[in-house]
């Protein structure tokens, strides 16, 4: 029987899974081609920086990691979402961006904080 | 004291920082690293700010931002060299590294640089030095503590930052 409760969990204290390529990451949360552009897209109005499948992400800031986080998880294929520790490492203009995409976002989402 | 002088530092291939006027970090002061995400806070810690003090002898603690590799590092050697020390959260881990520092300072008296990238415990770490004099550089979004001179990273493209110190 499916767990209703099963959601994905995203937590900004260890925001990224792997620590060499996008491409890793992109695999990990399962987004599709359409969903990758969109990522570089969101990513590149958010920092100015361009991304693609070989990038290092190992040399992101850490409020940047954080945004990459988030955008792999909403274009993720996953219907509910755990954030954790969100707002923690962001700016306040970033900050506000992405609490927009997640209220408009058709997923279900929890947004936590442990610390 | 500690002085960064003004000057072009290419951090990584892809980004660099021009630092505007010197940064001096003075004895028993408090700054506060202010920038937006990717400013470059955390290279000028790493890349500069720590090379620097390393050829001094001084106490650097460095407590970096999303730090539960450094959590797992810390536990590990606590759980060797010092076995009824328990490190399960970032709040365990500051105590335990301020204790060892106040074992340290009692046996040698050494400037005490205390550094924390986004530490949620921020507010703790100032108030745990209380053994000795120290100066405390920080970056945190949501919170500057009281009489933190400013420190500012003004990002000028996706590849370069100017730093300057608010007079």
């Amino acid at each position: 029987m499916k767990d209703q409760n099963r959601c994905l969990i995203a937590d900004a204290s260890h925001p990224l899974i792997s620590n060499q390529t996008l491409l890793d990451e992109t695999l990990l949360n399962n987004l599709d081609a359409d969903a990758i552009l969109a990522l570089y897209e969101k990513f590149k109005s958010l920092t100015g920086l361009s991304l693609y499948a070989g990038y290092p992400i190992n040399t992101l800031s850490g409020g940047q990691k954080v945004i990459l986080m988030t955008y792999l998880c909403l274009l993720s294929p996953a219907q509910r979402i755990n954030f954790r520790n969100l707002e923690h490492a962001l700016d306040q203009d970033k900050l506000k961006i992405i609490q927009s995409d997640i209220r408009i976002s058709n997923k279900t989402i929890t947004l936590d904080s442990t610390e | 004291m500690i002085c960064i002088t003004s000057t072009t530092f290419q951090i990584w291939p892809e980004f660099g920082l021009e630092i505007k006027t010197p940064l001096m970090f003075s004895a028993g002061c408090s700054y506060h690293l202010d920038g937006s995400n990717g400013s470059g806070k955390s290279s000028l810690i790493t890349q500069i700010l720590i090379p620097e003090l390393q050829k001094q002898r001084t106490y650097t603690l460095y407590f970096e931002q999303q730090m539960h590799l450094q959590l797992y590092a810390i536990k590990a050697y606590a759980a060797i060299m010092q076995k009824d020390a328990l490190i399960a959260t970032e709040a365990d881990l500051i105590r335990f590294m301020m204790e060892n520092l106040r074992t340290a300072y009692a046996s040698e008296q050494r400037d005490i640089y205390l550094i924390a990238d986004e530490s949620h415990e921020l507010e703790e770490l100032a108030g745990l030095c209380d053994f000795a004099p120290f100066t405390l550089i920080y970056t945190s979004h949501h919170l500057i503590l009281p009489d933190s001179a400013i420190i500012t990273f003004q990002p000028v493209s996706p590849k370069l930052s100017h730093v300057y110190a608010e007079a």
